[in-house]
């Protein structure tokens, strides 16, 4: 008990830090942080088919670059065990991006560094799922569908081509209080 | 002392309803034919997920309150608690911008802006989106809303005019009381309070949750007081020493009828009696009986987020002893049904448009025997474009057809026929609101508008008195008044204080202003005197607030309002002469303040509210006509202390203008301190 008790410590200690990492650093900074973790995870109950439960998520990276398998990682770390946002509990697996295809996830978490991201875009259009990331220009080319920023303002844009070649549908409401492209 | 339950007249039914049923049929077809998820608009988690309020009393489409295209202050359900207030009136005079005039403990005037008056005509107030506001006498009987303070979710105030959204009279405000959704909400409470002027009050609402698709709430409350015991002025009139009183039940539930389509009904009843002050200045004691029913329709479809509603107002007021000694007996039927569409169009275009008819009838008082209606058709829009991330311009326009009808008989002797009221007009109002989020932390609104305040009911003919040396009847020849506004909103948040700041500039002009008086038709036997247009009013102003939270337990909030009015009248309306006198009754400097610390089981409340000299009306020696009466500045304060012994109990002390005994506010009688205990159990 003491080391699991001790282990979920580090992990809010880090998801803390991380937390204040992000906040500190602002906008620009595009690595996952909890409040971005919330925000996704409260934006996919307003679905059709609302994410909910315990979902697989698959944290894609690129082993090729540092940056990246250092945000998967601690990306991993801030979900432990499963993370519980609102109706739904994320349980994290790695995956690199050229394995995207082969994954059985339930939604991808993109991070940042990953450059062959038509691929994992593809996956998320046969496999019907979501992709969500935090680097917003992975949205506007169109690689994954949902970008979310907690700082210095809440975000939430969604790349319609993306969203509907995955069948993800959401409702009126909270289309109307988000930014589409 | 009985309590009169007056009502009399059966709410109409039939070809609304019918119209109303055919239309929700539609509707289920349509969103049969899709699979997306119902979503009325769930405040909660919409909330939770953007970390701010929201809103859709700006455009009539959800929007977060930091992108919505107004000034609007957003009143939480914490800040109602808080604010140890008993009814709504007690909640808004925290508020920046608002104006109250307040006659005695449960009759209470409320503005925006300035232009406050007995019976304060331009301030829409709605519930949940159906209209409370009484428009056969054009103001708000704050006590017969049929809401507890516990059932709010939020209260939404819109300053500026909103007729383009929510039509006629919205003109220089509108507040929105949001509901707990019974769906989305567990909501389960009983207060219990005790008081000064020999306060009690019960107030109780349960929820109730069948399964997931469907969920019911009832709210009742029960209060009784005696009024004010200051003198009332010589010449106001009589004042009746009846208690006060107010019986209120609401049952408001949703079905869940299918994934994408939820039904929302709601009924209510409300009985009460109240010492007031009433358009010409005088005192009556008014007792309204005021019933409602409604049933609204939403479906998330393929072609947008579809509401189909269908209300019906009826109210009926006595009052006693009222103008010229006549009891006045007005029974308003008001039913209103309305069809709205809010979809997008690519990523940057969202819309509204909508259709809305209203039925309006009210008979004529103290001579009986007529009936005026007012009947409107109205079409509307809304286009909000987000220009760029940063930029989103929203333009919105309203055209109402009103016509005007009298049935019924009328007096011997009357000048008038009933061809007299057949007139149809059209009515144009519109908004226009630029948004820019010049950076990471400014935003900058831009905003007019133009809204149109209709003359009521009575002042179109209802009121008919006749007595043996001056008669007085409305007239439908009165112009609507037209109020255009402009202004120009800068927010800022300021993270050293964990604060935010917002500042406002406005300018405002008001033409054919109405009055209840200033014509006089000669006849061969007694004259009427009968309602006018007088003239023109023009405002200028500003108001810079901040509000903020320091280190977690401590909230603040500071604002200053500055505004100057100039009223161009007829030369016989002048420096308060004739019931209207905006100039010199609306206070230039009004600041409003609060502190408040919570810890633990602890809450801590104050505020305080400044408010500079001024004048107000009272009727004129000799019956003719009123004059102003100098009022000194003054600071009322207010307070609450909370401890919430366990998750069921919590205990609350609370009091309004407290700093004296008795203070005049108002050029009626001054108001007293009053002091409330209450108990609440949260189940």
């Amino acid at each position: 008990m003491k080391v699991r008790a001790s282990g979920t410590r580090r992990r809010r200690l880090r998801a803390f830090v991380l937390f204040c990492a992000a906040l500190a650093s602002g906008a620009a900074h595009a690595e996952f942080a909890l409040s971005d973790l919330q925000i996704a995870a409260r934006a996919l109950g307003f679905l059709d088919k609302p994410v909910q439960g315990q979902v697989t998520a698959g944290i894609v990276y690129s082993p090729a670059n540092p940056q990246s398998v250092r945000e998967a990682e601690a990306l991993k770390d801030m979900l432990g065990d499963g993370l519980k946002i609102g109706n739904v509990t994320l349980r994290p697996v790695l995956i690199p991006v050229a394995d995207v295809q082969h994954s059985t996830a339930g939604l991808f978490l993109l991070t940042g560094g990953v450059e062959d991201a038509a691929l994992l875009a593809d996956s998320a259009r046969i496999k019907r799922i979501p992709c969500i990331t935090t680097d917003l220009a992975k949205v506007k080319s169109g690689s994954c569908a949902i970008g979310v920023r907690s700082q210095p303002k809440i975000e939430i844009l969604v790349n319609r081509n993306a969203a509907s070649g995955s069948d993800l549908k959401f409702s009126a409401v909270f289309r109307m209080m988000i930014t589409e492209m | 002392m009985k309590r009169p339950n007056h009502h009399r007249r059966g709410i109409p039914r039939g070809r609304p309803w019918h119209m109303a049923g055919r239309a929700a049929g539609a509707l289920l077809l349509l969103a049969n034919s899709s699979s997306i998820l119902a979503q009325s608009v769930d405040y909660g988690a919409l909330e939770q997920l953007f970390a701010e309020p929201v809103t859709t009393s700006a455009t009539g489409s959800p929007q977060r309150a930091s992108k919505a295209p107004a000034n609007m202050e957003i009143i939480t359900a914490e800040d109602i608690r808080r604010s140890g207030a008993r009814d709504i009136p007690g909640v808004l005079r925290h508020i920046a911008d608002i104006d109250l005039l307040q006659w005695g403990t449960d009759d209470t005037e409320v503005s925006v802006r300035g232009y406050n008056q007995a019976y304060s005509q331009r301030l829409l107030v709605l519930i949940d989106g159906r209209q409370v506001y009484a428009d056969y006498y054009s103001f708000t009987p704050w006590s017969t809303l049929p809401i507890e303070l516990a059932s709010i979710r939020q209260i939404e105030v819109v300053k500026g005019p909103s007729s383009a959204l929510f039509g006629l009279n919205a003109v220089d405000g509108v507040i929105n009381i949001i509901t707990y959704n019974p769906l989305y909400d567990d909501k389960d409470a009983v207060t219990v309070s005790a008081g000064t002027q020999s306060l009690t009050e019960e107030s109780a609402i349960a929820t109730f949750k069948l399964d997931d698709r469907a969920a019911a709430r009832i709210s009742a409350g029960n209060r009784s007081d005696h009024d004010f015991s200051t003198d009332v002025p010589e010449t106001m009139g009589t004042r009746p020493r009846l208690d006060n009183y107010r019986e209120a039940v609401d049952l408001d539930g949703v079905i869940r009828a299918t994934d994408a389509v939820q039904l929302r009904f709601d009924a209510s009843h409300v009985n009460t009696g109240q010492f007031e002050v009433d358009p010409g200045y005088l005192v009556d004691f008014s007792t309204y009986v005021a019933n409602s029913v409604r049933a609204q329709l939403l479906a998330d479809t393929h072609v947008g987020l579809w509401e189909a509603s269908a209300y019906s107002n009826q109210i009926d007021q006595r009052a006693v002893p009222a103008v010229l000694g006549a009891p006045l007996d007005f029974a308003n039927r008001l039913t209103v049904l309305k069809i709205q569409d809010v979809f997008k169009i690519g990523a940057d275009n969202a819309f509204r448009a909508a259709v809305e008819y209203r039925s309006d009838a009210v008979d004529t008082s103290s001579v009986e025997g007529g009936t005026i209606s007012n009947d409107v058709l109205s079409a509307s829009g809304m286009w909000d474009w987000s220009v760029t991330h940063s930029l989103s311009v929203t333009s919105a326009a309203r055209i109402d057809r009103l016509t005007l009808a009298r049935t019924g008989s009328v007096p011997m002797g009357y000048p008038f026929t009933n061809d007299d009221w057949n007139r149809v007009s059209d009515e144009i109002s519109y908004n226009l609101g630029l948004v820019w989020q010049l950076d990471t932390l400014d935003v900058v609104r831009v905003l007019t508008g133009r809204g149109v305040l209709v003359p009521n009911l009575v002042e179109l003919g209802a009121l008919v008195i006749q007595s043996p040396f001056l008669n007085l009847t409305g007239v439908p020849s009165l112009n609507p008044t037209d109020v255009k506004s402009y202004e120009l909103d800068w927010d800022r948040p300021i993270p050293q204080l964990n604060a935010q700041f917002r500042g406002s500039v406005f300018y405002k002009e008001t033409a054919n202003i109405f009055d209840v008086s200033g014509g006089l038709i000669l006849t061969s036997g007694v004259p009427y005197s009968i309602p006018t247009n007088i003239g023109e009013s023009y405002a200028r102003g500003f108001t810079i607030g901040l509000k903020g939270v320091l280190y977690d337990d401590w909230r603040w909030g500071l604002s200053y309002r500055f505004e100057e009015i100039n009223d161009r009248l007829s030369s016989f309306a002048q420096d308060g002469k004739q019931f209207v006198d905006y100039e010199h009754t609306t206070p230039k400097h009004l600041i409003v303040s609060n502190i408040g610390w919570a810890r633990g089981r602890w809450e801590i409340d104050g505020y305080a509210r400044y408010q500079s000299i001024t004048e107000g009306l009272l009727p004129a020696l000799g019956g003719a006509g009123t004059t102003l009466v100098p009022l000194p500045e003054y600071v009322a304060l207010d307070g609450r202390v909370a401890y919430q012994l366990n998750k069921a109990w919590t205990f609350a002390a609370s009091g309004q203008n407290l700093a004296h005994a008795q203070q005049r506010q108002t050029a009626g009688p001054d108001v007293e301190r009053q002091l409330m205990g209450s108990a609440i159990f949260q189940f």
